[in-house]
């Protein structure tokens, strides 16, 4: 992505975002709300047009790749995925297999054996003929990544794909995409709002505000409290991990100033 | 009709032999073992009775030599020959194909507009199509009830310029959000359906005419109209089938099934398209015949699941049955007089419908 | 998915509005100034009245309504087109101010500002200031709201037979001051109706040729209820439909076909149709039946068969001239 800008009612939404995402790249994207990453993510999905700038898929420009073959690439989780309630668990995944069916549209025993692999690796086998309706936040969010999977992409859009996961399938989820970016060369772009796991998983941050890109690098360099007190607004520390050694981004204690001192909500 | 067999087999055999999923592709083989003779035994059933009585054995003969099969037998009158043959049969199965397509694209809207509660008349079919036979009626063309002449010609241009206002109005740039779509269907519809009233009232003569061509019938039904409608109902079948999955896709929502490699807005247009010309078609040649596209696709929905490869499919056989089975009671509830077919679709489907809403309005959300 | 279900509600009963509100307009005019009446009880009939045949008169209408007379009323609206036959028959003409737009006969009543027929609204009768208003069947619904501005208004609902006609014609004669001539009319009407009757008890024994009364082209005929049904059968016809109930059935072409009838009346003119021999021969399996085999398919003029009024004699010595075109 190189240049590229958004408008959404008339506002600019997102302005000269870029970004240039490598086979196994792990990376998040972080920023207060309303900071536009939402619809950066969207215009490297291909789903909302940039007013200006390009977006490349390997090498091509994104308009013109034909939809079924750029879906064989790139897939996306977005961030409250819709689920008909009365499918089953396994008919959605299977869904992710879409680019790759002919005209009649019927799964062949090496695609029900991706689905089968894609529903292991996001650990919902047990779901699998269950109805998606009976399915908990946190369990649909698992469904969806498992189609994304099952798409068999080289890159991973991900929208908040963690924000209804308790701690385990936080980090399952993305001790998995890790896995697969070091493992099989996919490439990640994770929109984040927890900047720990963003420390923690990723290898690069980009640090969102106001529709602007104010801090590109590793979770050392970006995650920097001052730098950071100043896009969110409030004061913060950054304790070091005694392990891992990566930056922690914690509070500095209650504030004590609700909404109308600042002028504006947090 | 015959379409709906073929391409399944080969799925439903697959599918019984993967792990996991007997439970539902069983009940799956089940429709079609059940739902086929089903149909059949239905058709077969409507031909041979009637307000007037038939021997069936002569009725299977005068079918079986009308197929050069075999000759026919001497106990068959000229009478019971051109009741079975010109009257009987051919209202039978106009009454299938009109059956399926309505419950065919009933489950299509379905699918496109995310709601349960579409049917094939939603977005200015019904009330198009009636306004076009309305001014077909009062204008001094002949009518030609018996084949697809002005009366069906006015109907189909009065539905599919009611469809295409509809998404004209709700149109937005290149895209059409299904909410716009439905709101814009109920204008153009109110508009519609008062304009043919006022047609009504300023020909009041014709209202009798009007008033029996909205309610529906297959009284006039005729080898020369199904004929007519055919190539064009089984080519819009076999797409809508075709097009079962993508349906899947769409329950995800736009962008979701954008990031799946559809072209949605072609899609659904494909799939809007094909639907209101099919139902259009039949409006034409039969008249508004209500509740077939929204109570099968439902039904079919709840006994078979929500995969639309197996719910078009279903709604096709089963919306056949059920249409055949209502015109046979139209004609021999109070023979020898006869019952608009709308009607008992209406008296078996308004209580139905709104047993639905109030399991929707439970919480099973359908 | 709440909000839709609104929409979506919403269409459906738009839709159902419509059908309901379709349903009612074309059950309200399927009595177009015509036979429809079902089969009301005798008792409902015209009481005529009963102080003799010069004013004061009281007269007991289809509503069970006492209206008195004391002179002739001299701005009379006319709802009905059987009734402004009737009325311009009796010579009452130049005291009609007004009729309904399906009125048409005689040329007269071309002249004569018209009102509506279904349904019509009260000030248009109102600003004519009528001294009597004379409504049929089709009126039914609006003669209490008439009534409430100050109209005088005689419901007279189309009579179940012959007889009720002669009944009606004489009434009409005495309340407008045309005791005699309604008298003499209804005579006339009464030794023409007993002509036909004598002719057609000339008939051997032979049962009775089978009719087909065609009101529109998609099966719609008379039932055995109707009025022109009562016509049928005094004209010694054996009516296709006559296992059906109710005042206009429809019923499946099978039926006509397994009847084979003799002879096809068409009235589809009453619809505003235009069928005739050359269309019937045309619906499949028609081109065998009896009556089109032989010629036998009449086009009659809807608005003499279907009004209860002087004319409906002439209709009935059509019918038998057209079934028995030997007979003396």
């Amino acid at each position: 992505m190189l240049g590229v800008s958004v408008d959404l009612g008339g506002r600019r939404v997102v302005d000269d975002f870029a970004l240039a995402l490598e086979p196994g790249d792990l990376v998040a994207l972080v920023g207060p709300n309303g900071a536009g990453k939402s619809t950066a993510l969207r215009a490297a999905a291909g789903l909302v047009k940039p007013a200006s700038g390009t977006v490349k898929v390997n090498g091509v420009a994104i308009g013109d790749w034909r939809a079924g073959d750029l879906a064989k690439k790139l897939a996306v989780v977005t961030q409250a995925p819709t689920m008909p309630p009365l499918f089953s668990v396994r008919a959605m995944v299977a869904l992710g297999r879409t680019p790759y069916l002919g005209l009649f549209g019927h799964e062949t025993s090496q695609d029900w054996a991706i689905v089968d692999e894609a529903l292991h690796r996001a650990g919902i086998d047990d779901l699998a003929n269950r109805r998606v309706g009976e399915l908990s936040g946190g369990e649909r969010q698992r469904v969806a990544i498992a189609r994304a999977l099952a798409q068999e992409p080289a890159v991973l859009l991900l929208d908040e794909p963690t924000a209804s996961l308790d701690l385990r399938y936080q980090d399952s989820t993305l001790s998995l995409l890790r896995e697969m970016a070091v493992g099989s060369g996919l490439a990640c772009l994770i929109v984040l709002h927890d900047l720990a796991l963003a420390g923690q998983f990723c290898d690069r941050v980009l640090l969102m505000s106001h529709g602007r890109i104010v801090a590109a690098g590793t979770p050392e360099q970006v995650l920097e409290p001052d730098l950071l007190a100043e896009v969110y607004e409030t004061p913060l520390r950054a304790l070091i991990h005694p392990e891992t050694g990566r930056p922690v981004i914690v509070h500095a204690g209650p504030s004590g100033r609700p909404h109308d001192e600042r002028g504006m909500p947090s | 009709m015959s379409e709906a067999g073929r391409p399944w087999a080969t799925s439903v055999g697959a599918a019984i032999s993967a792990r996991g999923r007997v439970v539902i592709r069983s009940r799956v083989a089940a429709g079609y073992a059940l739902g086929i003779p089903l149909l059949l035994i239905t058709l077969v059933v409507a031909a041979s009775i009637g307000p007037v009585q038939i021997d069936p054995r002569n009725t299977a003969s005068i079918v079986l030599n009308h197929l050069h099969l075999a000759g026919l037998s001497g106990r068959v009158s000229g009478a019971e020959d051109v009741i079975i043959w010109q009257v009987r049969l051919p209202r039978v199965l106009t009454a299938g194909l009109v059956g399926a397509t309505l419950a065919a694209s009933g489950a299509s809207y379905q699918a496109v507009f995310r709601n349960p509660l579409a049917d094939p008349y939603l977005i200015g079919v019904a009330a198009g199509a009636a306004l076009g036979a309305t001014t077909a009626i009062v204008s001094p063309l002949p009518l030609d009830f018996y084949n697809f002449g002005y009366l069906a010609a006015f109907a189909f241009v009065g539905a599919m310029l009611a469809v295409g206002l509809t998404y004209e109005l709700a149109r937005v740039g290149r895209t059409i959000p299904p909410t716009a779509h439905i709101l814009a269907g109920v204008a153009v519809s109110a508009a519609a359906s008062a304009g043919t009233t006022l047609l009504m009232m300023l020909n009041e003569s014709r209202v009798l005419v009007v008033f029996s061509w909205l309610y529906g019938d297959f009284t006039t039904s005729s080898w020369s109209k199904l004929w007519s409608i055919l190539p064009y109902v089984a080519a819009a079948l076999l797409v809508l089938v075709m097009l079962g999955r993508r349906m899947n896709a769409l329950q995800l929502g736009e962008d979701e099934a954008k990031s799946l490699g559809l072209r949605v807005e072609r899609l659904k247009a494909a799939i809007i398209i094909t639907a209101s010309l099919a139902t259009a078609v039949c409006v034409a040649i039969s008249g508004l015949i209500g509740f077939v596209g929204l109570i099968v696709p439902h039904v079919c929905r709840m006994l078979f699941g929500p995969d639309h490869r197996v719910l078009v499919p279903m709604s096709i056989i089963f919306g056949a049955t059920f249409l055949i089975g209502s015109d046979l009671g139209a004609r021999t509830v109070i023979a020898p007089q006869e019952i608009p077919v709308g009607i008992l679709t209406a008296a078996i489907g308004a209580p139905f419908f709104l047993f639905l809403l109030r399991r929707q309005r439970q919480g099973m959300n359908l | 998915m709440r909000s839709w279900s609104r929409a979506q509600r919403r269409t459906h009963s738009s839709f159902l509005f419509v059908l309901i509100a379709l349903t009612s307009l074309a059950l309200a005019a399927c009595g177009s100034g015509a036979a429809s009446s079902s089969t009301s009880s005798p008792k409902e009939a015209v009481a005529v009245a009963t102080t003799g045949a010069t004013f004061p008169l009281t007269v007991t209408d289809s509503t069970n309504t006492n209206v008195v007379f004391s002179k002739a009323p001299m701005r009379i609206i006319s709802y009905s087109p059987a009734a402004t036959e009737v009325l311009f028959a009796v010579g009452a003409g130049s005291q009609v101010v007004a009729v309904d737009k399906f009125s048409n006969y005689p040329k007269d009543t071309g002249a004569l500002p018209k009102v509506e027929y279904s349904k019509p609204a009260p000030e248009p009768a109102v600003a004519l200031n009528p001294d009597l208003v004379i409504m049929a069947s089709q009126q039914e619904g609006q003669v209490p709201q008439f009534r409430a501005l100050g109209l005088t208004v005689l419901l007279l609902k189309e009579p179940a037979n012959l007889a009720g006609v002669l009944d009606q014609v004489r009434l009409v004669g005495r309340i407008t001051g045309h005791a005699s001539d309604g008298d003499q009319l209804a005579a006339s009407m009464q030794q023409r109706i007993d002509a036909v009757a004598a002719k057609v008890a000339k008939l051997p024994a032979s049962p009775a040729p089978k009719a087909f009364y065609e009101l529109t082209a998609d099966g719609y005929t008379v039932g055995p209820d109707s009025f022109i049904g009562s016509l049928l059968q005094t004209a010694r016809l054996a009516n296709v439909a006559e296992k059906t109930t109710g005042a206009f059935p429809q019923v499946s072409s099978e039926v006509v076909i397994a009847a084979n009838p003799d002879i096809i009346f068409l009235a589809d003119g009453m619809a505003g149709g235009t069928e005739s021999l050359a269309t019937v021969k045309v619906r499949p399996g028609w081109a065998n039946l009896n009556a089109v085999k032989n010629g036998r398919v009449y086009v009659v003029d809807s608005d003499v068969f279907s009004r209860p009024g002087p004319r409906i004699v002439d209709a009935l010595e059509q019918l038998v001239k057209l079934s028995y075109p030997g007979l003396q």
